[in-house]
């Protein structure tokens, strides 16, 4: 009886020392699993993240007219062709890719599965669009679309001379002895300009011709992958 | 037979103090021995990659987005002050980043992305030493400088 008392005491240890184990071999297990568990690698993370910035930036390689987050088309154009390490030095013997829109535009190794950064950006592309609308003394004419710069160009019938071209109310171009020939103007960029002409005579349509530059841009998505 | 009785008690204690005492000493070694070594070991090359992507972020971050006539940036870095308890140092070559500690299984390098403009990176940080990053040109060409603050 006493026996089977002094046992129960040591039974009491050892179940005691056995569930201390327990939770020693539980805290352990959470460590290594933390420390297992760090799958992004911080430095292809960190290379990948620097690239994305550089690749936005205002003074990056793709930027259009120094602004950040805004890509010039024809710069991405030529990346599928152009020498990525020289445009990136960083990327130099790592491997990355550079994707937009899920299209692969350069890549110097294979980057599957590596640490990536993703940049919602615009890209930017030229848009020009030519009008040839017939001009009478007095009409106005509203282009379609919103234009950075306009060509004027102006042939008239002999014995017609142009005189006077205003766009949005302001004379742009203007000449007592007549214009004639082809003429670049800035127009406002925040509407659609109006072109108004005046003549001391009619003028058939394809007297002046316009040609608007505009700049269209689309949402798009840059992604660097990147993996050492 | 009775002064037997008596010395149950004293047994059982003796006892169970021993296997507890036996258990602490296993566990100690065990921890201390294998376990404990091993996880301050992929701490502190954790904490040195983290080092490393950190410090190549506060010098990439330093330099201006739009060149200016004159560019005079003076930013401090603030690291941790060891890795794995050892002192280490950040130096900068060729435009990149190296990262130097004694302590085993700790260090790496880690490439620069900087603007065309930057005509070089130079310097070393020492992690006893407050950092700074310096850097001077004007816009077409700049220096980037890894700087301690002496004390």
């Amino acid at each position: 009886m006493s026996r089977a008392r002094g046992q129960a005491s040591l039974l009491a240890l050892g179940v005691a020392l056995l569930l201390v184990t327990g939770a020693l071999g539980v805290a352990l297990t959470a460590t290594h699993g933390a420390f297992a568990g760090v799958d992004r690698d911080a430095a292809d993370a960190r290379l990948a993240d620097s690239l994305a910035a550089r690749a936005v930036a205002a003074d990056g390689p793709l930027s259009d007219r120094g602004r950040a987050n805004v890509l010039d088309g024809t710069a991405i154009r030529d990346l599928r062709t152009a020498d990525t390490a020289a445009l990136f030095p960083a990327a130099r013997g790592h491997a990355v890719q550079f994707t937009l829109d899920g299209e692969v535009l350069a890549s110097t190794g294979d980057a599957t599965g590596g640490a990536t950064s993703r940049r919602i950006v615009l890209v930017t592309s030229e848009k020009t669009r030519a009008y040839g609308p017939r001009f009478k003394n007095g009409t106005r004419f509203v282009l379609h679309e919103r234009a950075d710069a306009l060509d004027v160009t102006m042939a008239p019938p002999n014995g017609t001379r142009v005189t006077t071209v205003r766009i949005d109310g302001r004379i742009a171009l203007r000449d007592p002895q007549g214009l004639a020939g082809s003429y670049r103007v800035a127009v406002s960029p925040y509407r659609p300009a109006s072109v108004a002409v005046a003549a001391d005579g009619p003028l058939p349509a394809g007297s002046v011709v316009l040609v608007a530059h505009g700049e269209t841009t689309r949402t798009a998505t840059v992604e660097v992958r990147v993996r050492a | 037979m009775k002064m037997d009785r008596g010395l149950t008690p004293v047994v059982s204690k003796t006892l169970g103090i021993g296997i507890v005492l036996c258990y602490v000493a296993l566990v100690s070694v065990t921890l201390y021995g294998g376990v404990v070594p091993a996880t301050e070991a992929d701490a502190a090359a954790t904490l040195g990659d983290r080092v490393l992507a950190a410090g190549a972020l506060a010098v990439e971050d330093a330099i201006p987005n739009t060149p200016t006539e004159s560019t005079h940036v003076r930013k401090t870095v603030s690291l941790p002050a060891t890795i794995g308890g050892q002192p280490y140092e950040l130096r900068a070559s060729n435009r990149t980043l190296a990262l130097d500690s004694p302590v085993r299984g700790v260090g790496g390098t880690a490439s620069l992305s900087l603007p065309a403009r930057v005509s070089g990176v130079t310097g070393t940080w020492r992690s006893d030493r407050p950092a700074v990053v310096v850097i001077a040109g004007n816009a077409s060409a700049c220096r980037v400088e890894l700087r301690e603050v002496t004390a």
